[in-house]
C-alpha cells in the first residue's frame, strides 16, 4: 500500500487485517498490538463475526432458482443454456441456483426423465450428474439406437434424434428432440465413454409437426441449431456414416 | 446474425450466466429483499446486454458496477416517489418480511435488516469485499472510488454492523 492508502484509524487497520490488505511489517505490528490490547482484539473478532453472519445471510438464498425473467433475457434470442462448465476446476463453485435455472430451461420433459435434485442435500454435482444419460436407461437406449428422423416414446415423451455430427475433438454428438404435450426440448448430447452427456439444451412450444417433416422448432432456425455453429466441426454426418456409428454402438473406427 | 456475432453473443451470455449467482447475492445485499433484488438483477442483465462494456472491466465486474449504479438510481427514483406518495412508499419500504423464508433463518433476517440500515455506499463496499472477496483495488475499480474511500466505508460498515449484531445477541 502507498502512504496515502494506509489505514487511518483502528477500524481501518482491523478491516485491512481481515481482508489481507496489510503489508507484512504493518500486519506484524498490528498483531503485536492485538496481543497487548484485548479490547482491540475483541473488536476484531466482532468484525469477523459480522462478516461471517453477513456471508451466511446472503448465502442462504443461493439455491433459489434464478428469476425466470432474468433467464428469459439470456435465452430469448437463443433459448439455449450450455450445461458444459468451461473450467472443471471451478466445478464446485457452480451455484445450485444457476444449475437449477438451467434445469428449468431444459424443461419439464427432461425433468421428468432425469432425477434432478435441487433441494437441500442435492448438490450441483448431482444435477450435473443428472445431465449424463447413463447406459442402461431407456433414454440412453433410444438416443443410441434410433436413426435420425425416427421416433420412440420414452417415459411419456416422443424422442426423435434430428441429426448426428462430430464436435471439434471428433466426439460423436446428436441433436435430439423431446416432445411433451406442452413443451418441446431440444438437446445436444455427446458421447462420454459409454454414456451421453448433455452439452446444450433449448426449449420452446411444440411445433405443429407434420409427421416425418423436420420443421424447425423455433422459427426458421432453432436456437440449438444456431448454437451448434460453435460446436460442430463439420457438416452433419450422412445417413451411411450415422448408420455405421449406430452399428458399432458409437465406437469410432 | 453472422456466425461470429452468434458466437460473441453466446460467449457473453455464458459469462453473464456464470456471474449471475454472485451478482444476485450482491443485489440482495443492496436491496435487502428478494423481490427488489430480482428486479435489480433483471435490470442489470438488460443493461449488460445492451450497453458497451468498459475495456478495463470483465463481464462480472461490469455487472457489479451496473448493479450498484442501477440501485443508486432506483433509490433516487424511489425517494422521489415516496415524497410524492407516502402511502405507496410504505409498501415499497418493506424489508425482508414475507421473504424471510426464502432468505433463510431468523438470524439471516436480522443480519439483512441491520445491513439494510447501512448507507447504500457502505453496503456496496461491504458486500463486495467481505462477501464477494474483492481486493480493495478491485472494489475501488468497480465502484469508481478511491481506495481510501473503500477503506473508510468498509471499516465504518463493519464497525456499525458488528455493533448492531452485538446488540441483538
Amino acid at each position: 500500500m502507498t502512504e496515502r492508502e494506509r489505514p487511518r484509524n483502528d477500524d481501518e487497520w482491523l478491516s485491512a487485517l481481515i481482508d489481507g490488505e496489510l503489508a507484512p511489517d504493518d500486519e506484524a505490528k498490528l498483531r503485536a498490538r492485538l496481543d497487548r490490547e484485548p479490547e482491540l482484539a475483541a473488536r476484531l473478532e466482532r468484525m469477523r463475526s459480522a462478516d461471517g453472519a453477513l456471508r451466511a445471510a446472503l448465502d442462504a438464498g443461493r439455491d433459489d432458482p434464478m428469476p425466470a425473467g432474468v433467464m428469459a433475457l439470456l435465452q430469448s434470442d437463443d433459448k439455449v443454456v450450455s450445461l458444459q462448465r468451461p473450467d472443471p476446476r471451478r466445478f464446485f463453485d457452480l451455484p445450485l441456483a444457476m444449475a437449477a435455472s438451467a434445469a428449468l430451461a431444459v424443461g419439464f420433459v427432461l425433468a421428468q426423465l432425469w432425477p434432478l435434485q435441487t433441494g437441500p442435500g442435492g448438490g450441483a454435482e448431482r444435477l450435473l450428474g443428472a445431465s449424463l444419460i447413463e447406459e442402461g436407461t431407456s433414454l440412453h437406449a433410444a438416443v443410441s439406437t434410433l436413426p435420425s428422423g425416427e421416433s420412440a416414446r420414452v417415459d411419456g415423451a416422443a424422442l426423435t434424434p434430428r441429426l448426428t455430427f462430430r464436435d471439434a475433438a471428433g466426439v460423436p454428438c446428436r441433436v435430439v428432440d423431446l416432445a411433451g404435450d406442452e413443451l418441446l426440448t431440444e438437446v445436444v448430447v455427446c458421447r462420454d465413454g459409454s454414456d451421453w452427456r448433455v452439452r446444450m439444451a433449448g426449449y420452446g412450444p411444440p411445433r405443429d409437426a407434420v409427421a416425418g417433416d423436420f420443421q424447425p422448432a423455433f422459427g426458421d432456425r432453432s436456437a440449438v441449431d444456431r448454437a451448434l455453429d460453435a460446436l460442430i466441426a463439420d457438416a452433419p454426418l450422412g445417413r451411411d456414416e450415422e448408420r455405421a456409428l449406430l452399428e458399432r454402438d458409437w465406437v469410432s473406427e | 446474425m453472422s456466425r461470429k456475432a452468434d458466437r460473441q453473443t453466446a460467449a457473453l451470455h455464458a459469462e453473464i450466466i456464470e456471474a449471475l449467482p454472485r451478482v444476485r447475492r450482491f443485489a440482495r445485499g443492496l436491496a435487502g429483499n428478494v423481490a427488489d433484488a430480482d428486479d435489480l438483477l433483471q435490470a442489470t442483465v438488460e443493461r449488460t446486454l445492451s450497453r458497451a462494456r468498459p475495456a478495463n472491466l470483465d463481464v462480472a465486474r461490469w455487472m457489479f458496477r451496473v448493479c450498484r449504479n442501477l440501485w443508486i438510481d432506483e433509490i433516487r427514483a424511489r425517494n422521489v416517489r415516496r415524497d410524492a406518495a407516502p402511502r405507496v412508499a410504505a409498501e415499497d419500504e418493506q424489508i425482508i418480511g414475507d421473504d424471510a423464508a426464502v432468505l433463510g433463518t431468523l438470524g439471516a433476517e436480522e443480519v439483512m435488516s441491520d445491513l439494510s440500515e447501512l448507507p447504500d455506499e457502505q453496503r456496496a463496499v461491504l458486500v463486495l469485499v467481505a462477501v464477494e472477496g474483492f481486493a480493495y483495488r478491485e472494489a475501488a475499480e468497480v465502484l469508481e472510488i478511491p481506495i481510501g474511500t473503500v477503506m473508510s466505508r468498509l471499516s465504518r460498515a463493519r464497525a456499525t454492523l458488528s455493533e448492531r449484531l452485538r446488540g441483538s445477541d
